[in-house]
């Protein structure tokens, strides 16, 4: 029982991490040049492939490879358990979804449906194998928190979603469409925006904002119920949509409701924290957390615009968490090797490179917002995506070479 | 009371000493952060010498483990024993900058310690120690 229990191997090796988190920006290039590429065509939404290959980019692209690579990190620290030999599954895992989702996107932007159903597979099997194995272990915990709880709800949306997506990448191969291709369509969307994404969210917060903010903890209830009932609204959605698709919108009142409950007690705690400094990665939570705001109020009047700006919203928190995780696993790994001149987190990341690196994704969300009414500005809010990007690979790739130059002067090895 | 209820009220006690010392430097105020400072540091260094000499003994010797959860535990505390200098070291060069960077980095050390303790070791010492956790406090109290 004990040897599975906390030890020094339960910190995965620092590549288990990076290698994901690095991939993140040339996705985020790619979606820059979709947004200049196709910025006449994304405001047709669903309808326009160039839409579809954004939103795969983002959400598939950044979000689902940072998420994969912190929970490799996470789930030591917040569950007690770990994946055996961490960084032969991390490069599997890492190189088949990075292949999937280079091919998925690829695929939508050319419109070759028989390499969609190809990319789809690899994604998904890849996705699947994630999700199971770190189901297994949460499965096992003895103490279950309201954040293990929470992200083994996630990592089972995250199952359901891809399985959808299976099912679509067959319909779109082989161009023979389900009767109930709506109802698989939204079990897709839903369980992997709200289960997934927001799941893994929400259950990350009820962590780390009271700890690392030092707030108020949420409450009880709603640290016991929240995801839970989200995940049960999710599921009852899934099943009317079956059966009964216009009550299965009526549901879409509640899941909008539930977001702006999470972003509202958020805001309120971050609001209350005790520490003093509001540094860039507060107000990248900020942002994120208005975004779903106002992703939410826009829903009823502009339901394109209200996705644009919920992406937004998430990859502002992919950016809050990673510009925390990376340089501190770099002053982490390095002090346990015993590196006398060991940087601190600021030294490896600079509080003025994450301002920096806010103003610059403040000014590209000026810009999507101007291009909704005026598609013209998709051209430089994409323009302007791609410097930051090219900016945060600049950062974490600083941080990899802190590390590499740095690790052999330990004294421990 | 459980030792999971008492230990858990400390981390959060030295979270807002912590906070404290922030608050001092934030506001230029570099006498009241050093005063809050020592306050953060002795009240640590005194929750992980509770844990070193009491409680992760006893949990040892009911547990019959002595080089898993605790030694890991042990190590981490060493590292944050090293960046109190460098706290130090900045509070006395009245460096913001510098401090703000190594405050950033004790503070993640310490929450991500906090975590795995409160996740996995402190529910194990409830579940080991349950039956003797009034004593197990009681000694902690006066260490």
């Amino acid at each position: 029982m004990f040897s599975a229990g906390l030890s020094l191997d339960q910190a995965p090796p620092i590549s288990v991490i990076l290698r994901f988190f690095l991939t993140v920006p040339l996705f985020g290039i790619a979606a820059g040049s979709v947004l200049i590429a196709g910025h006449g065509d994304l405001l047709n939404g669903a309808q326009s492939f160039a839409f579809v290959s954004l939103v795969h980019l983002v959400l598939l692209g950044m979000a689902a490879q940072t998420m994969t690579g912190a929970l490799f990190q996470m789930l030591p620290v917040i569950a007690g358990a770990a994946i055996e030999h961490p960084l032969r599954h991390a490069r599997i895992i890492h190189l088949l979804l990075t292949l999937g989702s280079a091919v998925i996107v690829t695929a939508f932007w050319s419109m070759h449906f028989g390499l969609l159903a190809a990319g789809a597979f690899v994604t998904v099997s890849v996705l699947l194998f994630f999700a199971l194995t770190m189901l297994k272990k949460l499965f096992a915990v003895d103490n279950k928190t309201a954040a293990v709880r929470g992200m083994t709800l996630a990592l089972v949306s995250l199952a359901v979603a891809a399985l959808a997506a299976l099912a679509m990448g067959y319909e779109f191969g082989t161009g023979d469409f389900f009767d109930r291709h709506g109802a698989l369509r939204q079990l897709h969307l839903h369980f992997m925006l709200f289960g997934w994404i927001v799941g893994l969210i929400v259950a990350v917060s009820f962590q780390v904002i009271e700890m690392f903010y030092v707030t108020p903890p949420y409450p009880k209830r709603m640290q016991r119920y929240f995801l839970a009932a989200l995940f049960g609204v999710l599921t009852l959605q899934g099943a009317a949509a079956l059966f009964s698709p216009d009550s299965a919108v009526v549901l879409d009142a509640i899941i909008a409701a539930m977001l702006l409950v999470f972003a509202a007690v958020t805001l309120r705690r971050l609001g209350q924290r005790k520490r003093p400094v509001a540094d860039a990665t507060v107000w990248l939570w900020r942002t994120g957390l208005v975004s779903f705001v106002a992703a939410v109020m826009l829903y009823p009047l502009y339901s394109l615009g209200a996705g644009m700006v919920f992406g937004y919203g998430v990859l502002a928190i992919i950016y809050a968490m990673s510009y925390k995780i990376v340089p501190f696993l770099v002053w982490f790994h390095l002090n346990a090797k015993g590196v006398m001149e060991c940087p601190m987190m600021g030294d490896v990341i600079s509080a003025k490179h994450a301002r920096y690196h806010l103003q610059l994704y403040w000014s590209v969300g000026t810009l999507l917002a101007g291009a909704l009414l005026l598609p013209d500005m998709f051209i430089a809010a994409g323009a302007l995506f791609i410097l930051l990007n090219l900016f945060y690979a600049y950062n974490l790739g600083r941080a990899a070479k802190i590390y590499f130059e740095l690790k052999g002067r330990g004294l421990i090895g | 009371m459980q030792i999971s209820d008492y230990m858990k009220d400390e981390h959060r006690a030295c979270d807002v000493e912590f906070a404290n010392v922030e608050k001092g430097v934030n506001a230029g105020d570099f006498p009241a952060a050093q005063e809050a400072f020592e306050n953060f540091m002795l009240d640590t260094l005194k929750h992980f010498q509770k844990e070193e000499e009491v409680l992760f003994p006893d949990f040892e010797a009911a547990s019959g483990n002595t080089m898993g959860p605790t030694q890991v535990m042990r190590m981490e505390h060493d590292q944050v024993r090293g960046l109190f200098e460098k706290m130090k070291a900045a509070l006395d060069a009245e460096e913001k900058d510098e401090f703000f960077s190594v405050a950033d980095t004790l503070m993640i050390l310490l929450q991500q310690h906090n975590m795995k303790e409160e996740q996995m070791l402190y529910t194990m010492c409830d579940r080991f120690l349950g039956a003797q956790a009034d004593t197990v406090v009681e000694k902690m109290k006066a260490v």
